[in-house]
């Protein structure tokens, strides 16, 4: 039993990167079947996620480490999955799974090049769960490579005319794995090994050095995890975008990219200079809301607001101490609410909040499922993300790290101001407009309802939330 | 008990809007039913939270070192519970035959639902933490009913969010403060700072009012009546808890200051105050009689923060029988305005009159009410600003008692106002077929006025309970007798006053019946002596009597800056400076963006050499 899970990890990444090269195949045989084995390949991979986590949750594991070959790297490769990170691949994997049905069966889903974008989404999903697993930095840069070029196809996929945002977003990204490198080659020449966790780390290093090295990783690692200043890209990239483009660049890859970093920042011990990190990560979160505040497109605004999501973890990360521990929890919920939130948008399939105008009998489901995803967001009581919210608050205040928590509540105070101004644009028309629609049922809109159901029931029975995250302190990251 | 209330008011919520969906007013008044159980319930408590200082009902769960949904009783909360759960419980009477004008009714009553959870919340939250998840609760779900109401709801809604917000974020820094642990008085100072601009913002005291013109005016009118009413005397009870329960006198005692008062406690009284004069100057140059009343309701309470900070026995049970005073005669003004709308459809004053003929219970409701407002005997009014008055003039606090008084005398101004222009004068032709509003709606302005009358003629019965609540908090409380009220300068019996009040009412009466009658003529026919001429594009309407009522008062008053238009001056301007860094970070030329990043290249890079060796 334990053999076979030691082998475990590696699936999730072969399998979605092996596809992805035999994509032109399939599209030789049927021109629908690429789009067909990436939703067989997101179930593959979902199942193989759940295993894990009930393998953790159910044998008291704590930790699966898996070495192909028995190289040490860069010649193979080394896999790490704690309780956390197996919670975070079920989380990203049945997510992409439930994405799987939109890449197939929405409407409003076209892009120009139909198989190109299947091997984007195949690398997509390779190089996520192999940044959430790996264990050493060489493959780290490996895979963010992938995620950039799956990255690129993606945002280039999915335009019309234009390819302003994506060609932003390439020299974000070419600039960005080039710091990783530099980054990646002085922590092997300060450690002697390409190991993230292991028994020697920049801990020992000078002051300087690792602020350096900090700064470096936070540059790279940035763009995609969508920290300030890298996020030029994000208005010209999201407003065109598609569900799946969307989804995959909001909850995806910045899940991946952003948990990739915390597991570098903690293993190397990289937060040297607080002040200058949370100067950075306070920064994205208010630039963040506010753009998100003044933004037309809701797809932008949830970019953005995405955006300020990666900036108050991120603050949340380096602050440490008791905040620290909250900062999966409020991860999960977030992305959680965020993924219920894309799908709604992209079922109700309106995206100028001035047109909305109380259309939400266009899709009845989905804009219930967006109130739901939309407060707990906005952590409104008696939803999950007001627990998270409030436990992380608290720990912040208790700390006292009263600057961050000041900035904290007024940058949230701009992003329950757009939520409510979506929530109350959809729901209710303006006097004096008559909206005609006639509510058609869409089977797609289960997706988002499934996942707010969740919400719901985290909301009323926020110690499931505790009790997990009393298990998810054991492993470690 | 009290979550077993709680959860099936949740799920009776849905059960409610699925009836209202069929049928709105059955939906309505099951919902009215299920409020007057919930009513009834916490009424028949009284023996037992007489009897017992505290109840406690135990919390739900710990989660985060908070105790999560904990509730306690005492009288206090019963207090405040028993007029909010009233207030509701009126307005949804009403409902039942007097929604028909908001458009989303099944909606509506969904989230009426909400506000009365949280108002058992609210009040009977054992700790900080369970209290400010049921203010939240009621803060989005009456933005939602905000944003059902007139054409500028969407914006006076996201105003009220905005500002709610403010004051939530204002009370979770307090409440973390508290829970925290507080060991320097300077420390219980900032804490109470934060409570009490959360209880200005939502109680509508200058200066933080702003919020409630827009919102009050634009909102569902029933709503109106219950955000007036009742919702806003969340702020009260936040003042309340941090003036008298913890209290502010006895903690701070360092900053004493003037009257045995500290200099917070001071500060405070003339803020309410300057609250009472500032609203009723508003409130006389309107021309919406929602905004009006919205205006009175900033005014009142100014009444309330003035006779809680004040402190003293009479001021603060003035203060407190305020609390409930001001829900019934907003509830009062409120609803028969609700009345007066759902037969004009509008609220304009110039564009109606005449109506106490056709809607006369909807006008007996509207005077007493506003002789409530204006404090005059024998209404429950008189009472509680009497009460205030005594504390005033037995420590002879001069400023203060202008303000008081000001404020009573200026409320004549503006409650006459409506009174003249709508009920009194000429009827516009349009409303000659004006009918009497249903007997549901009639029935709560009934209530109101009995209400209103009895708790003038006997206070006894309220301040008893208040007497209760002031032993809790320990202060001395107030002595009364069936027929009297014992004040330090003083003893009044109300009772006496109201047979003098009723002796003149049927000597009056007496008199109008053997005066000779009257003869009736018709008023169309000489209206404007027939003389409308058309070249001046003149309309019947610019004859009215109503428009520019108070147009010499409103020209001494007029330079005076106004507060609103500077916030919202702000807001645009804030706005504008964010759109601006937007444009420079996201929406310039990529070469900018470009450039940026090579220069933060260089940046690393040179740091990097420089410091690593």
């Amino acid at each position: 039993m334990r053999g076979f899970l030691n082998q475990i990890p590696i699936l999730l990444v072969a399998i979605p990167l092996a596809f992805a090269f035999l994509i032109p195949l399939f599209k030789l045989m049927s021109k629908k079947l690429p789009k067909f084995i990436v939703l067989l390949i997101a179930l593959f991979n979902a199942s193989i996620a759940i295993y894990m986590a009930l393998a953790f949750k159910n044998n008291g594991l704590n930790i699966i480490k898996y070495q192909i070959g028995n190289f040490i790297p860069p010649f193979g490769i080394e896999f790490q999955v704690t309780f956390v990170s197996s919670m975070f691949l079920l989380l990203i994997n049945s997510i992409i799974f439930l994405l799987g049905f939109y890449y197939i069966w929405d409407k409003n889903f076209t892009v120009k090049d139909n198989y190109g974008y299947a091997i984007g989404f195949l690398g997509a999903i390779a190089s996520s769960n192999a940044l959430i697993m790996s264990n050493d930095l060489f493959n780290i840069f490996v895979f963010f490579e992938i995620a950039t070029i799956s990255a690129l196809i993606i945002a280039t996929s999915d335009r019309k005319k234009g390819y302003l945002g994506s060609f932003n977003y390439l020299i974000y990204t070419a600039i960005g794995s080039v710091f990783l490198l530099i980054a990646i080659l002085s922590v092997y020449s300060h450690n002697g090994t390409l190991y993230l966790f292991d028994s020697v780390s920049l801990a020992t290093a000078s002051k300087n050095f690792v602020l350096v090295i900090g700064l470096l990783f936070f540059i790279a690692l940035g763009v995609e995890a969508k920290l300030f200043p890298f996020t030029g890209w994000i208005p010209h990239v999201y407003g065109g975008s598609t569900s799946v483009s969307a989804m995959l660049f909001s909850v995806i890859l910045a899940t991946s990219s952003l948990y990739v970093s915390f597991k570098i920042f903690i293993a190397q011990h990289l937060v040297s200079s607080q002040t200058l990190f949370l100067v950075f990560a306070l920064t994205t979160l208010f630039i963040g809301e506010i753009s998100a505040y003044l933004s037309k497109d809701i797809r932008v605004t949830f970019g953005f607001s995405s955006m300020a999501q990666s900036g108050v973890l991120f603050a949340a990360f380096i602050l440490g101490g008791n905040v620290a521990k909250y900062v999966i929890p409020q991860f999960f919920i977030i992305m959680l609410s965020k993924s219920i939130i894309f799908f709604s948008i992209f079922n109700i399939g309106e995206y100028k909040i001035d047109n909305l105008n109380g259309k939400y009998k266009k899709d009845l489901i989905s804009s219930l499922t967006l109130a739901v995803g939309g407060l707990s967001l906005a952590g409104m009581p008696l939803l999950a993300g007001f627990w998270t919210k409030i436990g992380m608050l608290k720990a912040i205040f208790y700390d006292n790290h009263y600057i961050v928590f000041s900035i904290i509540l007024l940058s949230s105070l701009f992003e329950v101001f757009y939520i409510f101004k979506i929530l109350q644009r959809l729901y209710f028309k303006n006097v004096g407009e008559e909206v005609n629609l006639k509510y058609k049922f869409k089977a797609l809109s289960l997706i988002p309802l499934i996942l707010s159901l969740i919400v719901l029931a985290l909301g009323i029975y926020p110690q499931f939330i505790n009790q997990m995250f009393n298990l998810l302190l054991k492993g470690g990251i | 008990m009290i979550s077993n209330i709680i959860v099936a008011l949740f799920v009776a919520s849905f059960f409610i809007y699925l009836l209202s969906k069929v049928d709105l007013k059955i939906g309505t008044a099951t919902l009215a039913v299920i409020i007057l159980g919930v009513l009834y319930y916490f009424a028949r408590l009284y023996p037992q939270v007489a009897s017992d200082l505290n109840i406690k009902y135990g919390s739900l769960f710990t989660l985060f070192g908070f105790q999560f949904f904990s509730f306690t009783l005492a009288m206090y909360k019963w207090y405040f519970v028993i007029i909010g759960l009233s207030a509701v419980a009126l307005a949804s009477i009403f409902a039942i035959s007097g929604n028909t004008d908001i458009k989303y009714g099944p909606s509506f009553n969904f989230f009426l639902t909400y506000i009365v959870i949280s108002i058992i919340g609210v009040f009977l939250a054992g700790n900080f933490i369970t209290l400010y998840i049921f203010w939240e609760l009621m803060t989005w779900t009456s933005f939602f009913i905000v944003s059902m109401g007139k054409k500028d709801a969407k914006k006076a809604a996201l105003i009220y969010l905005f500002l709610s917000m403010i004051a939530a974020y204002f009370m979770l820094s307090g409440i973390f403060m508290i829970e925290k642990g507080l060991k320097t008085e300077k420390g219980y100072l900032w804490a109470m700072i934060y409570f009490i601009i959360a209880a200005f913002i939502k109680g509508g005291i200058y200066p933080l009012h702003i919020w409630l013109r827009p919102t009050h005016g634009n909102a569902p009118n029933i709503f109106s009546s219950i955000l007036s009413g009742f919702l806003i005397k969340y702020g009260s009870y936040i003042l309340f808890i941090v003036l008298l329960l913890f209290p502010t006198t006895n903690v701070l005692k360092h900053y004493k200051f003037f009257n045995n008062l500290t200099a917070f406690n001071y500060t405070l009284a003339l803020l309410g105050g300057f609250s009472i004069i500032a609203g009723t100057l508003a409130a006389i140059m309107q021309d919406d009689v929602k905004y009006l009343i919205a205006f009175s309701s900033v005014s009142h309470a100014g009444y309330i923060l003035l006779g809680l900070a004040y402190g003293g026995t009479f001021a603060t049970a003035g203060g407190l029988m305020h609390i409930m005073v001001h829900m019934l005669t907003a509830l009062g003004m409120f609803l028969s305005i609700a009345a007066v709308y759902s037969v004009t459809h509008t609220t304009k004053m110039s564009e109606m009159g005449g109506l106490v003929k056709k809607m006369p219970i909807t006008f007996l409701t509207y005077l007493i009410s506003i002789i409530s407002v204006a404090g005059i005997p024998p209404m429950a009014g008189f009472i509680s600003k009497w009460l205030i008055y005594q504390e005033l003039i037995s420590k002879g606090d001069v400023i203060l008692g202008f303000a008081a008084f000001f404020g009573s005398i200026g409320s004549f101004m503006y409650v006459f106002r409506p009174l003249a222009t709508i009920f009194l004068g000429q009827l516009p032709a349009k409303y000659k077929d004006a009918k009497e509003v249903s007997v549901w709606m009639q029935i709560p302005m009934y209530i109101i006025m009995v209400a209103t009358i009895f708790f003038g003629v006997f206070p006894h019965y309220i301040l008893q309970v208040i007497a209760q609540i002031q032993k809790y908090v320990g202060i001395k409380p107030i002595k009364t007798s069936m027929t009297s009220i014992y004040t330090s300068l003083t003893s009044l019996s109300p009772t006496t006053i109201n047979l003098l009040f009723a002796g003149g009412f049927v000597i009056a009466f007496i008199l109008y019946f053997l005066h000779t009658k009257t003869t009736k003529v018709e008023q169309w026919e000489n209206y404007t002596a027939g003389e409308i001429v058309p070249e001046l594009q003149t309309t019947p309407e610019i004859y009215h009597y109503a428009k520019n009522y108070y147009r010499p008062f409103e020209r001494m008053f007029r330079k005076v800056p106004s507060l609103e238009r500077w916030f919202y001056d702000s807001v645009f301007n804030i706005k504008r400076f964010f759109e601006y860094i937007k444009g420079i970070l996201f929406e310039s030329n990529t070469t900018v963006l470009i450039w940026l990043s090579m220069l933060s290249i260089l940046t690393i890079v040179i740091v990097y050499f420089i410091k690593l060796f």
